[in-house]
């Protein structure tokens, strides 16, 4: 019967389901108790561990209902065998905790009953494994028995293969550990629950390690086609998810891309939500019946008491005072837990409060960064071209031999840099300010082989050295005058400057005779046309943030100027900005 | 001899470049020099040049519109530039030569060079690529121009579902299960593309996110693609996936 479990697990179940209602009418529940255990594991070899599950319950049911026909040792080892089992079912479920549980119970059982089977240390030192705990696995692996009596499964070398393959990483031993199970297996056990598959899987897990991809595979396959040939999903999805790691040290990604779908395809099927539910559930029913034996239990005795005349009045008193105690134990537990609940839910509202003033602490920060970095963005914006071609223009110098423009341009464009570089304040004097323009201008001028002039010119006594403004905010209205006024235009280009102060303001009127927005426009390059405005827009959005942040006039207009024919004559910019605060904080 | 053609509206910069052809290229004759697209226009249909150095920010007719009006160019073309960073990458994706200013000299001469190895003018795609890519700088109904083993592919940016890292090859792997082996590194792609709505996924995998058929949590998260392969994610890209994949 037990080589038939193993080959064609589908027959098996029919057969055995039918034997179980029979042996379940005979009230035989010694055998059917059993049935139903091989029932389960069989299942759980195909993967479908919620019928192994539903199958290994019922079959404790049993086990621990069933008479002691024959002789008492079967019926505590088919507990044991179960309990067994459902310590193995939650360690694929992944809880741990009561798999754990599980295992110290069928320990307790066998002492209690003296069945000989208590020592669980193999067991143990496996869920450590699973949990990812080597070391501890490894302390219980030590002090386990070294001898095994040939014929015996070397659970031992088992467990210690696997500490080497995932928790030291010393593949060799691992090799020697996994070698000596599957010889044993096969020599001692073939066809029994211990598949030779999974220690083939593990060997070429250990090449893997070794960087021996080939063996790797080979061992990983044999295994495979084990695995499959008894339809042992799990161990299926353990060898496709090996063999995929295998392709992908290898570089094969198409075929460790397959692997893994199939080993993803098997996982989804197999531990599924129905099966975590149904755990779940069973760990809650249980929890329920052990109270409600307790309750009972207690009530037995209760009544026991209450039964004894003699003892009433003594017990009514004692029963009198072990109430009032429990109560007020109970009160003061109860207090002592809502005391406790009360200011957990102080100190997480608390916890909650200072979170929140720190992300408003953080956001407040943030805001501050990213306005002082918009503002070394926007003092940055010294245009890429311009940097550019004005290399472009010191190389032609010096192709040209012409040292002293070459050096008088570079020295102009080192002291430009220097001065945009040092514009790190928010603010800087107009004079500095009006310094920059210059160098720019004389710049442009070279480069364009004087093809414009340009003047500074100022109309009251508006002070340079006391006003201060954010810098770098006239250069982009004068690039634009030379770049789209000047470019196209035939003949002389001029711009001119004009510094005044009016009432609080300081205004700055910047006028060209290019030849004019509208025209601009037509030549304006396709691609550069979002760099080109950007500079006017910056500058516009500095403004307004200036404007913001002090509460203060900042802006300008743009105009375009035409004669009394009504042709363009150029373009006026007029740029407002409230100086007397500036002057206020420049002080 | 090459007979070449400098369009550059920048004086100092075409007169270095007809310095520079001069000591360092002597296999180039420069037979004119026009400072915008209209003149060069003229000058390309008159003296039928073999190569054209082209600037592509001039205000009157700037490289492109000029190209624009041409119906086909029979003369190998190198553009120049001193920093665009639209019409570089418009540059980049249709695999035309290029030049930086300020001109450095090796570089110089290894583009004339590569024009004298193989005299084969540009392809139209190509040029369709970059007049595309300048309109529409983020369209992915565009093509791009790749260096293949076999020669230059233009394939449609919506074509390509992922590209995988193979040292300095990467494979792209095309919607019609096709795949081109492409030589140059997955980080160039990574840049060409960057206007797309393509990410980096991990070091070897560069996906487009519009052939993402799902996000799958589960073995640290990966994704799987429309033609069914699944992407491995790394950890510091997770973030910004989710993000894109729950913004768009």
């Amino acid at each position: 019967m037990q080589s038939y479990t193993k080959n064609n697990p589908g027959n098996t179940l029919a057969y055995y389901n039918k034997a179980i209602d029979n042996f379940l009418i005979a009230k035989d529940t010694l055998f059917a108790a059993q049935l139903t255990a091989e029932v389960g594991y069989t299942y759980s070899t195909m993967g479908d561990y919620e019928h192994a599950f539903d199958y290994a319950r019922k079959s404790l049911d049993l086990a621990k209902k069933s008479g002691t026909d024959f002789s008492l040792s079967w019926k505590q080892y088919n507990v044991q065998a179960v309990l067994s089992d459902m310590s193995g079912l939650y360690t694929t479920a992944g809880d741990y905790e009561t798999a754990m549980n599980y295992i110290l119970e069928n320990a307790r059982y066998g002492k209690e009953n003296k069945t000989g089977w208590e020592n669980f240390d193999g067991d143990i030192a496996n869920l450590y494994c699973s949990m990812g705990r080597y070391d501890s696995a490894l302390t219980i692996a030590n002090r386990m028995d070294t001898f095994v009596p040939v014929g015996i499964f070397p659970g031992r070398s088992a467990l210690l293969g696997e500490i080497y393959l995932h928790g030291t990483y010393e593949y060799d031993k691992a090799i020697k550990e996994f070698t000596r199970v599957h010889d044993t297996v096969v020599k001692y056990m073939p066809d029994t629950i211990y598949s030779t598959a999974p220690w083939l899987i593990k060997i070429g897990q250990a090449y893997d390690g070794k960087k021996n991809y080939q063996t790797a595979l080979q061992f990983m396959k044999d295994g495979l086609k084990l695995a499959e040939e008894k339809n042992n999903r799990p161990l299926i999805m353990d060898a496709y998810k090996a063999i995929s790691t295998v392709y992908h040290h290898l570089g094969s990604n198409a075929e460790a891309y397959d692997y893994l779908l199939k080993h993803n395809t098997i996982k989804d099927s197999i531990q599924n939500k129905r099966f975590l539910l149904r755990i779940y559930n069973s760990k809650k029913d249980a929890e329920v019946e052990k109270k409600q034996a307790q309750l009972m239990l207690l009530d037995k005795d209760n009544k026991l008491k209450t039964g004894q005349l003699k003892q009433q009045a003594q017990q009514k008193n004692f029963l009198f005072i072990l109430l009032s105690a429990l109560a007020l134990t109970g009160f003061f537990v109860y207090r002592s837990i809502y005391l406790k609940r009360k200011n957990e839910r102080i100190s997480l509202e608390s916890k909650l409060t200072v979170q929140r003033l720190e992300s408003e602490k953080k956001y407040a920060e943030l805001k501050r960064q990213a306005s002082d970095l918009q503002m070394q963005a926007l003092r940055a914006q010294m245009n890429p071209h311009f940097i550019f071609n004005s290399l472009s223009s010191i190389n032609w110098f010096i192709m040209e031999n012409d040292k002293d423009t070459a050096s008088d341009y570079l020295t102009r464009f080192s002291r430009l840099m220097r001065m945009v570089l040092n514009a790190q304040k928010p603010m800087i004097p107009l004079e500095d300010e009006l310094k920059m323009l210059e160098l720019y201008l004389d710049m442009e001028r070279l480069r364009f082989e004087y093809a414009f002039d340009y003047s500074i010119t100022f109309t009251n006594a508006a002070e340079a050295g006391t006003v201060s403004i954010p810098p770098m905010l006239l250069q982009p209205f004068c690039e634009n005058a030379i770049w789209h006024g000047f470019r196209n235009k035939e003949g002389q280009g001029n711009i001119n400057i004009n510094i005044r102060t009016e009432d609080d303001m300081l205004e700055c009127i910047i006028t060209d005779n290019g030849i004019g927005r509208r025209q601009a426009a037509t030549f304006k390059i396709k691609s550069a046309k979002k760099e080109k405005s950007l500079g006017l827009e910056i500058t516009r959005e500095r403004l307004a943030l200036f404007s913001e942040e002090n509460n203060a006039v900042a802006n300008f207009e743009m105009e375009d100027l035409v004669d009394e024919n009504g042709k363009s004559t150029g373009t006026r910019v007029i740029l407002k900005i409230a100086y007397k605060k500036l002057i206020e904080e420049a002080a | 001899m090459i007979n070449a053609i400098i369009v550059d509206d920048e004086p100092h910069s075409y007169k270095t470049m007809e310095a520079l052809l001069k000591r360092y290229c002597r296999e180039v004759n420069v037979v004119a020099t026009c400072t915008n697209g209209i003149e060069g226009l003229e000058a390309i249909g008159r003296l039928k040049p073999d190569l054209v150095f082209l600037d592509v920010e001039m205000t009157k007719m700037n490289g492109f519109e000029m190209l624009e009006q041409l119906h086909e160019i029979n003369f190998h073309l190198i553009f120049v530039t001193s920093y665009d960073a639209y019409a570089l990458k418009a540059i980049r994706f249709s695999a035309i030569d290029y030049l930086l200013k300020p001109v450095d000299r090796e570089e110089l001469q290894k583009a004339v060079q590569k024009v004298i190895n193989r005299m084969v003018a540009p392809l139209p795609e190509q040029l369709k690529i970059i007049l595309e890519k300048i309109q529409h700088p983020s369209a992915s109904s565009g093509k791009i121009a790749l260096p293949s083993m076999e020669g230059l592919q233009m394939i449609p940016v919506e074509a390509i579902i992922r590209c995988e890292a193979d040292d300095n090859y990467t494979t792209l792997i095309l919607k019609n299960n096709k795949k081109i082996i492409i030589s140059c590194t997955l980080k160039v792609i990574e840049e060409l593309l960057e206007d797309h709505s393509f990410l980096r996924v991990h070091r070897s995998f560069l996906v487009n996110l519009d052939e993402v058929e799902k996000y799958v949590k589960a073995d640290g998260g990966y994704l799987v693609m429309s033609d069914g392969s699944h992407i491995y994610i790394s950890k510091n890209k997770k973030e910004e996936l989710l993000k894109k994949l729950t913004h768009e």
